[in-house]
């Protein structure tokens, strides 16, 4: 039972007294309130009413057909509401191929990354097997009575257009008094969040741009916090605490903005006692599992319960409106799997698997290749947290479902484990034409490749066709190295320039924390200041960009 | 708003059910009615709501071997009606916007003979429903499960797969909602 403030009105307990939802303590505690509270009285009688309405909405007789539809779909394998992805002529492809094939070709014609051309068109991109350009033209054979396929407009509920940048900012009078702050860059509009607890490190915009997904820290504890800000109306959701953790900052939105997929590694409970996380996920301090929140129920399920799982990308809807999601296990010998949201089509079949691939991220071009780590893992005896501690390399080659993958390329050209070393953790992210790619925050325990090379402070950024990343690479950021932390990098849509949130550890012990963001161009030349929070001193960044619409109507 | 739902890759097999076809049809004759509202207060258009229940019912028989404990046949049923109707309404957003000039005013079979009580009925009815469409889905949803099918807290979260705590936290939010579209209505002060 909660202790009501003075002045506080227990609008939730009245709602829940009309279904006979309150214990008796519950219920005690109104009857007194209500006794002394006229404006409770209202809500009562308002919400009373209100039922009362709802309730006696008249019964509406279903169809006289409806049982003989409903046979007749269940005889003929169809439904009434056929969504045009599940229509001949994509029944067709489905039915021409092998099982597996089937599900990796779905998932390639549907993938629904950003950088989706409009169905029905080819895509500009040749790969190995073409199956989007190939099966996504029209067909002769397609049915006329399907209809048109609509062409992908911008949602107009959308808080950023296509290509326009919105960033978190720290606002308010004065550092005393902060708020969180979604700002869209041309014109300053914003949305404000509820005040968290610790500065935002991570965000990701929805494909509908209604909403965004953030991460917050928890003051110095080391945890996190999760949280879904919906655009539209300002609406807040707490969607967990995370214990901090290298790989498990990634937030996955699928092409249709239904689902958010995220890493949760398990917090100590003492840690959540004093902050409203929402979920708290159960488990010993370095259990890792990843979670999804359904935007259109409001509900946060849980989709591994193994320990070891991050997030690692969702790669496209299947042919029956599943929204298909890679995450990877850590392991001495790391693996990656293929799950199903929201439920797998059959239970009992054996996931997809990779293994000898971590946290694959999907070039934004179908058909593309992945980034992903190889490499050892083991947990950090102090804490649990997974790292890799041999040979670990970020490599970019196709995911084979049948094996190790045998074609990867280094990422770094310059770099080598030798056998052992590498990198312990570190950051990917593409462009969005499939061939710029970045790397940063990547801590080397190999043997010194060079002077500060490569440096955890650094962010490389450089093309696949260019031969990868290297030591030129680095990107020229006005910033003090070694007081300096990079919270995210995007680019640019056009891919002229990186937006680059980076933290400022120079002030004192106990001074606010603090981040810039900065425009730096790919190709060298002068950084441009961005921000409009708080100053001094400030708090600028994660930025994202508005997408493109996808293929997908729905 | 939230709550942990069930790790859905280690659900337990699907139990065996001999007689599906006749368990369907004892499912049919007992839900399609309630169904069939349910889907038409959430969408407010009746051939819609039509289609959505055909397909509700034509997935539950597919999966009815999922369902293997016969007590939360409600919720399991209402669930799958739920999610299918979320579907029809979000891939519709992206082609007509959900607003009150396609589904604010559904037209409804003529199911009863005229008098003017029944008209007065029909036209509150009318800006009910006008009301609840003004709400997000899930306020919407939540109301109509409490309100109109008469359904507690705990088989609201089993249906929306929210906490109890959840649910009580969203319905509240849903009546404030709802008693401002009301107010906008005329049908409350």
């Amino acid at each position: 039972m909660t202790t009501l403030r003075p002045g506080e009105h227990p609008d939730e307990l009245i709602s829940a007294s009309l279904t006979g939802d309150l214990s008796e303590a519950e219920q005690s505690q109104l009857t007194r309130h209500l006794a002394d509270c006229a404006h409770c009285r209202d809500t009562l009688a308002a919400f009373d009413e209100e039922r009362r309405l709802i309730s006696g909405m008249r019964h509406v007789p279903p169809p006289r057909d409806l049982g003989a539809r409903v046979r007749a779909g269940i005889e003929s394998g169809r439904a009434a509401g056929l969504p045009w992805w599940r229509r001949p002529m994509f029944l067709g492809i489905a039915g021409s191929v092998a099982t597996v094939a089937a599900a990796v070709l779905a998932i390639v014609i549907l993938n629904s990354q950003p950088s989706d051309p409009p169905v029905g068109q080819a895509t500009p991109t040749a790969s190995a097997s073409e199956p989007a350009s190939t099966t996504a033209e029209p067909s002769a054979s397609v049915d006329p009575s399907v209809e048109p396929i609509p062409t992908p407009t911008v949602n107009p509920q959308a808080f950023l257009r296509p290509g326009e940048l919105g960033y978190f900012s720290m606002v308010g009078d004065s550092m005393e008094t902060p708020r969180l702050a979604f700002i869209k860059n041309d014109t300053g509009e914003a949305v404000e969040a509820d005040t968290p607890a610790g500065p935002p490190i991570g965000a990701a915009l929805s494909p509908d741009a209604e909403w965004v997904a953030y991460i917050t820290e928890i003051g110095e504890s080391g945890a996190n916090q999760v949280w879904g800000l919906h655009l539209t109306d300002g609406e807040t959701v707490r969607l967990g605490c995370a214990n901090l953790s290298p790989f498990a900052d990634r937030l996955l939105w699928s092409g249709n903005s239904q689902f958010l997929v995220f890493t949760i590694p398990a917090v100590p409970a003492e840690m959540t006692e004093t902050i409203d996380c929402g979920l708290v996920a159960p488990g010993p301090t370095g259990s890792t599992d990843v979670w999804a929140f359904d935007t259109h129920s409001g509900a946060v399920m849980q989709v591994t319960d193994s320990g070891d799982a991050f997030a690692a990308d969702i790669i496209g809807q299947d042919l029956e409106g599943g929204t298909s999601v890679l995450v990877s296990h850590a392991a001495e010998s790391p693996w990656t799997e293929q799950l199903r949201l929201p439920e797998p089509l059959e239970p009992d079949a054996e996931p997809l698997r990779i293994d000898g691939m971590f946290l694959p991220l999907m070039s934004p071009i179908p058909g593309g290749p992945a980034v992903y780590w190889t490499g050892s893992m083991s947990q950090a005896s102090q804490d649990g947290r997974w790292q890799f501690t041999t040979g670990g390399m970020p490599e970019v080659g196709s995911l084979n479902y049948f094996g190790a993958p045998d074609d990867g390329t280094p990422l770094f050209a310059d770099l080598s484990a030798n056998g052992g070393g590498g990198f312990q953790d570190g950051h990917f992210g593409w462009g969005a034409d499939g061939d710029l790619i970045t790397f940063w925050g990547g801590l080397w325990i190999g043997a010194p490749q060079g002077d500060d090379y490569p440096s955890e402070k650094a962010v490389y950024a450089g093309r696949l066709t260019d031969g990868g990343l290297m030591s030129g690479s680095r990107l020229d950021i006005p910033t003090d190295g070694q007081t300096a932390q990079i919270i995210s990098v995007e680019f640019e849509p056009d891919g002229v320039r990186a937006v680059v949130s980076v933290r400022d550890f120079s002030a004192g012990v106990g001074d606010p924390a603090s981040a810039n963001l900065y425009l730096v161009p790919i190709g060298g030349g002068e950084a441009i200041l961005l921000g409009g929070g708080i100053d001094p001193p400030p708090w600028d960044g994660p930025a994202v960009y508005g997408q493109p619409p996808t293929g997908f109507p729905f | 708003m939230l709550s942990i739902g069930l790790a859905n890759r280690n659900r337990v097999p699907a139990a065996v059910v001999t007689a599906p076809r006749i368990s369907f049809d004892l499912l049919f004759e007992e839900y399609s009615a309630p169904i069939y509202n349910y889907v038409l207060r959430m969408v407010g258009d009746p051939d819609r709501a039509a289609d959505i229940t055909q397909d509700t019912f034509i997935k539950a028989y597919r999966k009815l071997d999922s369902l293997t404990d016969e007590h939360s046949t409600k919720s399991w049923l209402y669930r799958i009606a739920t999610n299918t109707a979320i579907d029809d309404m979000r891939r519709r957003r992206w082609i007509s916007p959900i607003g009150i000039d396609d589904e604010g005013q559904p037209e409804r079979p003529d199911t009863a003979p005229g008098p003017e009580a029944q008209v007065m009925a029909g036209q509150l009815d009318e800006r009910i429903q006008r009301a609840l469409m003004q709400l997000r889905p899930n306020h919407r949803q939540c109301l109509i499960l409490s309100d109109l099918e008469d359904m507690s807290a705990q088989q609201i979260g089993e249906v929306m797969n929210l906490s109890y705590g959840a649910v009580r936290t969203l319905l509240c939010r849903a009546r404030g909602e709802m008693r401002r579209q009301l107010e906008a209505e005329g049908l409350v002060r």
